[in-house]
């Protein structure tokens, strides 16, 4: 379904000339991942599915978790389509609020430039046709990825979505910075895909298999054939393939790119690179961990140690380094980064109940770091009608894309739009892990799932690290509610009237005036408002979601079970 | 009503307290009078039912603590040993509510002292009643703090200050190794309840009691103000004279005594405890009486004659005779009490002068406080027949009873005691009521007796003071009692020494502290009266000087603690906050960490470049490390660990080369 609507796609943008229905080619994308969450929650209900079902000659598998993963790509794509499938601002009229008159009338405005600029339709995100077709791509490339069993379709499939990540960050042609940033992670990313496939072939050199279940068979039998030709190459083909994994997912020691390549792409963009990537290649390492976790080559290493030193590093890292960041997606990067240390640690572990905490942390992460820098970027479009006297601030680059870089832009945004600062205030609250909050279920069950296996020394880091992160996820806070802002409304916009004929039937019945009254879109403060309410309101109804991923971690451990 | 009996003096305090603007000062004196008299007879109704009829009642009301292994329950218990430590302490209380009214009448925080005095009761009462060590503590905190705030209730005035914050701190010794003592009862006994403990105390290792009741006993000196911990209670007479005659007499300070007798079934199996008791008792006893003698200010003498007999009712606990301490507890509530609020009545009658010196031939102005104060006398110093003398003479005689030798010196050193008791009642009396006027005439113009408010405590007192002592004899220390078989106080068989004292102390020795009582009062009369001019000069030469000095500054122990102890300690103190929390706790903590953090992120933050070569440069060498760590595993940790220090060196000087 999802491909032959990529053709579809693919096609209508080759013939379409007009750049300005981009936002349609959105919502399109919109209900295509529609479409396709009603099949993921169909396949679900396939007999025989928690054994896993291998497809395309055993290129492909699927069982309940990868179903469920492609579920949680599709939900966050559609949120990020969202973004860009309706403008951002709205005018409101109470004039013209009741429903008889929305039904039945329609509405011309007659200054349409002043309208078009106040509900951005101009903005580059709407004109760029290919955007829509290369998230559907990159998407394409996720669900192979979680869904592969072989190590050529791996590596396809990474290829496929780290190619469309890569366009999607030079997509804004004209931003010098969103350019470089793309070239920045283009080379360094094919890097990391170097190292993949050196390991991939190694591996088909020295066991002759691509095959992920003959791989597996292999390393569990390694220990009884006890050949030391053979079981010795193992783990380093596995610590290749990991560290190019561990790069696209920027965990520390490999996570240099991600700041910079964050800071520089749009704050759109960015919350896409951010999250999809991340889900698809830990669900794939989730897999890789879990069968070959019985590899040893002396005693006490094995080659999930290197993993655990990667949680180690990125805890101290994105903890450490996040307390000198002034530009917030920079300081969003580290924050992830440490985040990732967080997952890795549960990854790791490889107990049920640290790979639930793993599949229930990874799926509330995704969720609320989403809803940050959806939270960036209304807040970003909030501020059209404030002119701020600090100079700095207004001559950022590229302010067109991401007009919120620095925290200090943040300061006193409590006072000019209170529900948005409360919501960040909420969703970095839950980064930071403060109890009632999603984040803090999650975090504590990777600690105790830590703590019952003996990792007292991660756990201990681990909290020192998130207690450390507060401080930042604080400044911001305090950032938001306690400083005095620089922001003045634009006198302009002040008594600006907008006049706008209704009509009925194509004749004119009513001349009505808008102010300047304007606020964000309903489709952006309805994605707001429901993952902030997700977030805090988790406490009250954690079952659904926990057992969720409890049921996850048991089919991955005793399949056939349930 | 037992419920009713604990929570009233709680509801007039909060309703005085918080709503005072509302019910003005005539409505808090008539809800707080009222609600602390109806408490009384509810203790008096109390009384009856459980100490006569033996029924001891258990209230549950609620669950506390609940942890593991440890489990306190709210519940409080009345059985003989508490319903008489209400009668003293709820009678005292409500004579001293209606005795502030007239008192306090010039005061305009009317409301917020009786919100206190209400307050206070309640405490007190949660500390007789309560059925675990723990609910006890909570009481005898309350009244406690109780005490601070009603020392300090003219909190404008820095004497007040001082000494209130002096009886904290000084109280604060004694809690801390009470709770040390609930601790070592918890881990021994891994309970507070009293029954639990008890129960298991005659099967426990004679060193845990001994240490428990220790501690215990530290505690109990604080409170009471034994020798050691004593400085407080004289400090203490700055707060207004219905507080000294409430607390620092009747009730608050007999909370270590009471403390003690409650622990009876436990410090009866340790004989040390009760050998330290004994000679704790007996030298707080002639210890404080000798300062007494010595000392100017009325309250201060009467406070230092508290202590003597709080000294006396240690001593009954340490011959085992808890019952007798009681019986003294409650006795000496009652005239003390007396003496303190006729005290109190001569001071609103000259003008808040404390000093007798200045006084003299006030038996003239005031006739009733003469007679009153001369009733509360005489029961102090035991002449016969008066309240005071069924115990204290008794408590004399048991320690002789005894036979043994510690029992012996205790009851020469305690008659020493009952003698200068005797001197400074004789004294107060004659200075104040008998010998020439000494004050200034205006205050003897102005002086005059109290209201019915103030005149009619006194009275009540004054007849408790006398005949409470006849009529409850035999239900306290009668031989035949059966008011404790519900075993609220526990006497070891062996300890038990009630029929000696009663038929085998010579009669020499029975007698003997009554005659020095009368040989002494009539001695200090007729010297005071006939042959001053003999003190005097007594009072003049080198050494009666520096007698006079040595016992008036109170033995300098106010002086060696302050030089000493407190000095240490505050210089100690101040070390510590300097240099452990100010300097390297802080260095190391908050200061050192944030400083250490920014300063590594800034130099890591260095890393990040932007150049594209340095990340894959970066990355390589990530890769080189994490396939080296196999081969460091295969081999050798150390070099492994010498890998990382190279690499951090090389960083490090990279970085230093490009600053």
């Amino acid at each position: 379904m999802l491909l032959s609507s990529i053709f579809c796609l693919i096609l209508s943008n080759a013939l379409s000339f007009r750049r300005d229905t981009a936002i349609l080619y959105s919502r399109i994308g919109i209900i295509i991942l529609f479409y396709c969450i009603y099949l993921c929650y169909n396949n679900l209900f396939i007999t025989y599915l928690d054994n896993g079902i291998g497809l395309f000659g055993g290129l492909f598998y699927t069982s309940p978790i990868t179903q469920t993963f492609h579920i949680l790509i599709f939900i966050i794509t559609l949120l990020i389509l969202n973004l860009t499938g309706f403008y951002p601002r709205k005018l409101i009229s109470s004039q013209y609020l009741s429903l008889s008159n929305l039904l039945f009338t329609k509405l011309q405005f007659v200054k349409n430039i002043a309208v078009s600029n106040i509900i951005l339709k101009k903005g580059e995100q709407y004109t760029i046709l290919e955007y829509t077709l290369m998230l559907l791509f990159i998407v394409i490339g996720s669900l192979l990825l979680i869904s592969s069993s072989d190590l050529v379709s791996i590596f396809l499939s990474i290829e496929l979505q780290s190619y469309g990540l890569y366009l999607l960050c030079t997509m804004y042609r004209n931003s010098e910075s969103a350019t470089s940033a793309g070239l920045t992670y283009f080379l360094l990313g094919g890097l990391a895909s170097c190292f993949i496939l050196l390991g991939i072939a190694l591996i088909y050199a020295n066991l002759g298999v691509t095959y992920l279940d003959s791989f597996y068979v292999i390393n569990n039998l390694a220990g009884v054939l006890d050949e030391q030709q053979i079981t010795i190459y193992i783990p380093y083909c596995l610590l290749l393939i990991t560290i190019g994994l561990l790069f696209k997912i920027s965990a520390a020691p490999f996570h240099f790119w991600s700041p910079d390549v964050y800071d520089g792409i749009p704050t759109i963009v960015t919350t896409f690179v951010a999250i999809i990537a991340k889900i698809s290649i830990l669900t794939l390492l989730l897999q890789l961990v879990h069968y070959t976790n019985s590899i040893y080559i002396t005693s006490q290493y094995t080659w999930t140690t290197s993993l655990l030193i990667s949680s180690l590093l990125s805890l101290v890292i994105g903890t450490v380094l996040g307390l000198t960041q002034f530009r917030i997606k920079r300081l969003f990067a580290y924050s992830t980064i440490s985040h990732l240390g967080f997952m890795l640690l549960a990854l790791t572990i490889n107990s049920v109940e640290s790979i639930q905490s793993f599949i229930f942390y990874l799926a509330q992460y995704s969720l609320s770091n989403l809803n940050a820098f959806i939270l960036l970027i209304a807040i970003g479009y909030s501020l059209y009608a404030y002119n701020d006297k600090n100079i700095n601030h207004n001559n950022l680059i590229d302010k067109n894309n991401s007009p919120i870089q620095l925290i200090s832009q943040l300061k006193g945004y409590f006072h000019i739009n209170s529900f948005l600062a409360l919501s960040l205030t909420i969703t970095l609250f839950s980064f930071a892990g403060i109890p009632p909050l999603m984040g803090f279920f999650a975090k504590q069950m990777v600690f105790s799932a830590a703590l019952q296996e003996g990792f007292i020394f991660l756990t201990l880091i681990g909290v020192l690290t998130s207690v450390i992160s507060a401080v930042y996820y604080l400044f911001i806070v305090k950032t938001m509610f306690f400083d005095g802002h620089s922001y003045t409304y634009f006198s302009s916009l002040k008594d600006l009237r907008i006049p706008a004929l209704v009509l009925q039937k194509n004749k004119v019945v009513n001349k009505i005036y808008f102010n300047s009254k304007f606020s964000l879109s309903s489709s952006l403060s309805i994605t707001i408002s429901i993952l902030t309410l997700i977030i805090l309101l988790f406490m009250f109804m954690p079952n659904e979601t926990l057992h969720l991923s409890n049921i996850l971690a048991i089919i991955l451990f005793i399949p056939g079970n349930i | 009503m037992y419920l009713t009996l604990i929570i009233l003096p709680l509801l007039g305090s909060i309703v005085s307290g918080f709503f005072g603007r509302k019910v003005g000062i005539t409505g808090s004196h008539i809800i707080t009078c009222g609600s602390v008299i109806t408490t009384t007879l509810l203790a008096i109704i109390a009384f009856f039912e459980v100490g006569f009829n033996n029924i001891p009642v258990t209230i549950n009301i609620a669950r506390w603590v609940d942890v593991e292994s440890l489990y306190v329950l709210w519940n409080f218990r009345f059985d003989s040993l508490t319903v008489s430590m209400l009668i003293p302490v709820l009678i005292v209380s409500s004579l001293v509510h209606i005795y502030s009214i007239s008192y306090m009448s010039h005061d305009p925080h009317n409301q917020r002292f009786f919100s206190y005095l209400s307050l206070f009761t309640f405490m007190m009462i949660i500390l007789v009643t309560g059925n675990n060590y723990l609910i006890m503590f909570v009481g005898w905190e309350g009244v406690g703090v109780c005490s601070y705030l009603l020392v300090n209730f003219w909190f404008t005035r820095i004497a007040a200050n001082q000494s209130s914050l002096s009886a904290l701190l000084t109280n604060r010794v004694g809690d801390c190794l009470l709770t040390v003592g609930m601790f070592t009862i918890i881990w021994s006994f891994g309970n507070l309840d009293y029954s639990t403990v008890f129960a298991l105390a005659p099967y426990y290792n004679e060193t845990i009691i001994t240490i428990v009741g220790i501690c215990l006993l530290i505690g109990a000196t604080a409170k009471s103000s034994q020798v050691g911990l004593h400085i407080w209670l004289p400090q203490a007479m700055e707060g207004p004279t219905p507080v000294s005659a409430l607390i620092h007499a009747a009730t608050m300070v007999t909370a270590g005594v009471y403390l003690l007798m409650r622990s009876s079934p436990l410090i009866e199996y340790s004989s040390t405890v009760l050998v330290l008791c004994l000679w704790l008792g007996a030298i707080t006893t002639v210890f404080s009486s000798l300062i007494g003698l010595f000392q100017q200010d009325i309250k201060k003498v009467i406070a230092y004659s508290t202590m003597s007999q709080l000294g006396m009712m240690v001593i009954a606990i340490g011959l085992s005779s808890y019952n007798l301490a009681l019986f003294h507890l409650v006795n000496h509530a009652f005239y003390k009490a007396l003496l303190f609020l006729g005290a109190g009545s001569v001071i609103h009658a000259v003008a808040d002068n404390q000093d007798f010196r200045k006084y003299g031939g006030l038996r003239e102005f005031l006739p009733l406080t003469y007679s009153v104060m001369l009733i509360a006398s005489l029961s102090l110093v035991a002449v016969p027949f008066m309240t005071g003398f069924y115990s204290k003479d008794f408590i004399l005689e048991s320690s002789y009873g005894q036979f043994y030798l510690s029992g012996t010196i205790v009851y020469f050193v305690a008659t020493i005691g009952a003698m200068f008791t005797t001197l400074y009642s004789a004294k107060v009396l004659y200075l104040t009521f008998l010998a020439n006027p000494n004050g200034p005439l205006s205050s003897y113009k102005h002086a005059h007796e109290g209201d019915i408010f103030l005149t009619l405590p006194l009275i009540i007192l004054s007849i408790f003071s006398i005949f409470f002592g006849y009529l409850t004899k035999d239900i306290f220390i009668g031989l035949g009692t059966g008011f404790f078989v519900d075993n609220s106080l526990f006497i070891h068989p062996s300890h038990e020494i009630m029929l000696d004292t009663e038929f085998a102390v010579p009669t020499l020795f029975k007698l003997l502290p009554f005659i020095f009582t009368v040989s002494l009062s009539i001695i200090s009369v007729l010297f005071s009266e006939f042959l001053p001019k003999l003190l005097i000069n007594f009072k003049f030469s080198r050494f009666g000087y520096n007698i006079f000095s040595f016992f008036n500054q109170r033995f300098y122990i106010e002086l060696f603690y302050n030089k000493y102890i407190v000095e240490g300690v505050l210089k100690l103190g101040g070390q510590t906050t300097k240099s452990l929390d100010k300097g390297s706790v802080e260095f190391l903590g908050p200061y050192g960490l944030e400083k250490g953090l920014l300063s590594l992120s800034n130099s890591l933050g260095k890393l990040s470049t932007g150049v594209i070569t340095t990340y894959a440069l970066y990355v390589l060498i990530g890769l080189m490390f994490y396939i080296s760590l196999i081969y460091f595993s295969y081999n050798d940790n150390n070099l492994f660990i010498l890998v990382v220090f190279t690499l951090f060196a090389l960083l490090n000087n990279n970085l230093t080369s490009t600053k």
